[in-house]
C-alpha cells in the first residue's frame, strides 16, 4: 500500500568527516560536532533554525557511556530542543533517517538534524595487543545471551550464515572471480570519494582470490566491511523551506521521495513467523515498501548506496532489492547490469568495504555520497540502504529523488 | 538454593584481558598531535536467570533432554523453547495463546543450514576452536535450536556439515546451564547402537586424532634441516627479550615432538621460554605435530600461522583439543616484532 506522508521532506545539506580506522585526535563528540558544523555550511544555515535531531549511536559500549545521546545535544546547536536517540544494529542510520524524516513529514518541524557517528577503535584488547578482537567481541554481546552467545557467535557470523544459507540454495552463485571484480570496482571507486578510508589501495580479482579465509567458504579477508570512526549529518527540510533554503546554497533540494523498513525475527526455522534461510527478507519488504512508497522500482533507480557489510551480502541485497533475480545475483556483472560494464552505479563512495563504516552514521554516509552523485551526474533517483543486527535482520530502504529548482 | 557449580579458577572476565591503570601519550600519525590515552574500562558481572526458560536448561542438566514448546491451537513446535505464548494464535479473550512447555524433542535431527566454521577463536572461545556454529531442527519444530557442532574425525572442514545433514545431539559431561552443555555431530559418526541412545555423553564417543604418519625421510628435506633447525632455535632465542613473547607463554607447559621429512625434534615450552630439543629429550610428548617438509616451519619463524597449516592439512597435530597452544605458538612472531620495533631508537 502506497503510503504517502503529509508533507514531503528534502535534504538541504550533508556532510561527513573523513573515514579513518581510528580517529585518535579526535573525540566522538568533536567527530559528531564538525559533522554538524560542515552541513550547516553545505545548506548556507544558521543554527539557530534548527528545530529538532536525531542522533544515531550503534552501542554504548563503543562511546564508553550509557545514554552517550546526552552529551551531544549541546554540542549539536539543540539545547533547549528535542533530540532523539537511535539504535538499530547495523541498521541504526537508516533508522535515524526515517525518525528525522517523520519529523519534517509529519509536520511536528520543518528542518531537522539526522546525525549519526562512531567511535569503535578506542576499544582494545589487551591480550592479543590489538583493536579488533575487543571491537568484534563487542559486536558479539549482540548474540541472544542464553542459547546462542556462549557458543562463540561471532561479529562475522551475522553474514556469515546468511551467505552460506543463500549458497545452500544456489550455490551456482556468488561465484569468485565475480566477486573479485565486484571488489575491483568498489576498490576504484573509492578513489573518488575524498572521504573514503581505503582510497590508496589497489584491489584486483587475482588478490581477492588469494586473500586468506576468514570463514570459508562465506567470505575472504578482503570482502569484508572496515571498522571506521567518522561522523556524517544531514539537514532535512519541509517542502516548502527546503525550497527556499537551496536556492540560498545554490543547491537542489534532493526529496526523499520512499522510506521502507523491516524486521525479520531473531529466531531461524523453516516456516514463518520464522528467519527463513538463503534469504534477506527485510531488504526484500524495505524496497519494496520504499518503491510503493516512490512509485517507482529498481528499473528507474541510478545510483545505489548498499550497505555492503561483506561483498556476498551486496550481491544478495540487490537480488533482494530486484536489480537481479535471487540466484542470478552474479548477473551484476555477467549481464553487465553495474556500472562501469553497465549502467547501474553501485557504491560511488567505496562502500562500507572501502569507503568506511562508522555504524551509527554509515548509512548517513551513504545518503550523503547518493545526493553528491546525484547533482554532480545530473542523475535523477537514488537508493539508499541499511542492514543490520544477528542475521542481518534488520532492513532499511531510502529513495531519494534530485529536482532542479 | 542448591550447591553452587563452578569452574575452578576459569573467570568470567580473564585475568589477563584486564589492564592495570594507565596513561600514556601518543602522537597522531596523521595530525601530529599529542594525545592523552588512559586505560578504561565498562563492565557489568550478573548473577543472570534463566526465568521461565529454566526448565529447558534444567531438563539438559539434569536429565540429558532436550525440550520444546507447542501451541495447542496450531500446533507449532518451537525449539528451543524461547517464548512461553504463541506469537500468532489468540484465544477469545484477545491474549496470546499459551504454548505447551516440556515437549521432549528426539535428538537426532537435521542442520537448517551450512554452519560457519570458526578457526581463529578469541579467548573466550579458544578452548572449543576450530569449532562450527549452527542450527538444528529436531523432530517437528519448526524453528531451528542453536548449536556448536563438532566432528570426531579430526579438523572440522568445510565440507562435513551442510544444509539437510543428519545430526546426533551430544551432551558434556559436565553441564552447568549453558548451551555448550550439549552440541552435534555429524549422525553418520555416531555408531550404530549409539544413534538411537537418549542423553549420549560425549566421553561415549571416540574422538579420533588425527593420524600421525612419520614423514619419509628423503635427501630433499635432510639437507636444509640443520639450518632449519638453527632457524628455529634462533627465532624462540628472541623470546627472552619480548615481555609480550614470554607473556604469551605466561602459566604454560608443553612437551612437544616436532616429526619432519628431514629429521625430529623437540619443543619445550616451560617458564616462559621455549628450547629447541633433541627428540630423545622430550620423553613423552603432550602435543605431537608432524610436517612432511620442514621448511613450513622456518615460515612460521616469519609470522605463517601454524594454524592455517594445520587447517589446510599441510601439519598434523596429535591433540586437536590442544589449539590453545598452536595459538599461543602463532602469537610469538607478531609479540617479538612489535617489542623489536618498539625498542628501536627514536621509538617510545
Amino acid at each position: 500500500m502506497k503510503r504517502i506522508p503529509k508533507r514531503r521532506v528534502a535534504i538541504v545539506g550533508a556532510f561527513t568527516t573523513p573515514c579513518r580506522g581510528r580517529w585518535l585526535s579526535k573525540t566522538i563528540w568533536e567527530l559528531g560536532q564538525w559533522a554538524v558544523s560542515g552541513a550547516l555550511q553545505d545548506a548556507n544555515l544558521d543554527i539557530s533554525r534548527l528545530e529538532a535531531g536525531a542522533i544515531g549511536l550503534y552501542n554504548d559500549i563503543f562511546a564508553r557511556q550509557a545514554i552517550p545521546e546526552s552529551s551531544f545535544l549541546g554540542h549539536m546547536g539543540l539545547a533547549f530542543k528535542p533530540l532523539v536517540r537511535v539504535t538499530n544494529g547495523g541498521a541504526t542510520g537508516i533508522y535515524t533517517l526515517m525518525v528525522a524524516h517523520d519529523m519534517v513529514a509529519s509536520g511536528r518541524h520543518d528542518i531537522v538534524l539526522c546525525v549519526g557517528t562512531e567511535k569503535a577503535t578506542d576499544c582494545y584488547d589487551f591480550m592479543s595487543e590489538t583493536q579488533t578482537p575487543e571491537v568484534v567481541q563487542t559486536i558479539a554481546w549482540s548474540w541472544d545471551p542464553l542459547f546462542e552467545r556462549d557458543q562463540g557467535a561471532t561479529a562475522s557470523d551475522s553474514y556469515a550464515e546468511v551467505i552460506l544459507s543463500y549458497l545452500d540454495h544456489y550455490p551456482n552463485d556468488l561465484k569468485m572471480p565475480v566477486r573479485g571484480e565486484i571488489l575491483r570496482i568498489l576498490c576504484e571507486q573509492a578513489k573518488n570519494n575524498p572521504n573514503a578510508q581505503r582510497r590508496d589501495e589497489i584491489v584486483t580479482a587475482e588478490r581477492v582470490e588469494n586473500s586468506p579465509w576468514i570463514i570459508e567458504p562465506a567470505f575472504k579477508k578482503l570482502e569484508t566491511c572496515v571498522y571506521t570512526e567518522g561522523a556524517a549529518c544531514l539537514i532535512f527540510a519541509a517542502e516548502g523551506v527546503a525550497e527556499e533554503i537551496c536556492q540560498d546554497a545554490g543547491k537542489p533540494p534532493i526529496w526523499i521521495e520512499g522510506l521502507g523498513f523491516a524486521n525479520e525475527p531473531y529466531w531461524w526455522g523453516i516456516k514463518h513467523p520464522h528467519k527463513l534461510p538463503g534469504r534477506i527478507e527485510s531488504d526484500h519488504l524495505a524496497a519494496k515498501a520504499a518503491y510503493e512508497m516512490a512509485g517507482v522500482g529498481p528499473e528507474k533507480i541510478d545510483v545505489v548506496e548498499l550497505h555492503d557489510a561483506f561483498l556476498p551480502q551486496l550481491e544478495i541485497t540487490m537480488a533482494e532489492m530486484g536489480f537481479v533475480p535471487l540466484g542470478h545475483a552474479d548477473d551484476l556483472i555477467e549481464k553487465k547490469i553495474m556500472a562501469p560494464h553497465g549502467r547501474l552505479l553501485v557504491n560511488p563512495s567505496g562502500g562500507l568495504i572501502y569507503g568506511g563504516h562508522f555504524v551509527g552514521g554509515s548509512n548517513m554516509f551513504s545518503a550523503w555520497s547518493a545526493r553528491r552523485e546525484l547533482i554532480r551526474r545530473n542523475l535523477e533517483y537514488a537508493l539508499v540502504h541499511g542492514t543490520g543486527a544477528s542475521s542481518a535482520q534488520y532492513g532499511g530502504v531510502a529513495i531519494l529523488r534530485r529536482e532542479v529548482i | 538454593m542448591e550447591k553452587i557449580m563452578r569452574r575452578k579458577g576459569e573467570y568470567v572476565i580473564p585475568h589477563e584481558a584486564i589492564p592495570e591503570v594507565m596513561t600514556r601519550i601518543t602522537i597522531s600519525p596523521e595530525d601530529k598531535v599529542a594525545c592523552v590515552e588512559r586505560t578504561e574500562s565498562m563492565f557489568t558481572t550478573y548473577w543472570a536467570s534463566a526465568g521461565e526458560l529454566s526448565p529447558f536448561f534444567l531438563g539438559v542438566m539434569k536429565m540429558k533432554k532436550i525440550i520444546g514448546a507447542c501451541c495447542p491451537k496450531c500446533k507449532m513446535i518451537i525449539c528451543p523453547p524461547y517464548m512461553t505464548r504463541c506469537p500468532v494464535c489468540q484465544k477469545e479473550d484477545s491474549s496470546l495463546v499459551d504454548l505447551e512447555m516440556g515437549v521432549e524433542m528426539p535428538q537426532v535431527g537435521w542442520m537448517l543450514g551450512t554452519p560457519p566454521i570458526t578457526v581463529f577463536a578469541n579467548a573466550r572461545f579458544a578452548r572449543y576452536a576450530p569449532f562450527g556454529r549452527g542450527r538444528v531442527i529436531l523432530g517437528e519444530s519448526q524453528s531451528a535450536l542453536p548449536i556448536q557442532v563438532f566432528t570426531t574425525t579430526g579438523f572440522l572442514k568445510p565440507g562435513i556439515f551442510r544444509r539437510g545433514t543428519k545430526v546426533k545431539i551430544v551432551f558434556r559431561k559436565n553441564r552447568m546451564g549453558f548451551s555448550t552443555d550439549y552440541f552435534a555431530v555429524p549422525l553418520e559418526e555416531v555408531p550404530d547402537k549409539l544413534r538411537d541412545k537418549p542423553g549420549l555423553e560425549e566421553t561415549e564417543l571416540k574422538w579420533k586424532s588425527l593420524k600421525l604418519s612419520t614423514p619419509k625421510m628423503t635427501t630433499d628435506y635432510k639437507k636444509p634441516f640443520p639450518n632449519i633447525l638453527e632457524a628455529i632455535g634462533k627465532f624462540v632465542n628472541e623470546i627472552p627479550k619480548s615481555p609480550r613473547a614470554q607473556r604469551d607463554l605466561m602459566n604454560w607447559a608443553r612437551k612437544i615432538l616436532v616429526k619432519t621429512g628431514g629429521g625430529k625434534f623437540g619443543l619445550i615450552l616451560a617458564n616462559q621460554k621455549i628450547r629447541v630439543v633433541k627428540e630423545s629429550e622430550v620423553g613423552k610428548p603432550d602435543l605431537m605435530l608432524v610436517v612432511e617438509d620442514p621448511n613450513y616451519l622456518v615460515g612460521w619463524t616469519k609470522g605463517d600461522s601454524l594454524v592455517n597449516l594445520i587447517r589446510t592439512g599441510v601439519v598434523g597435530i596429535s591433540n586437536l583439543r590442544d589449539m590453545e597452544t598452536v595459538f599461543k605458538l602463532d602469537r610469538l612472531h607478531r609479540s617479538i616484532r612489535r617489542d623489536a620495533e618498539e625498542a628501536k631508537p627514536g621509538k617510545k
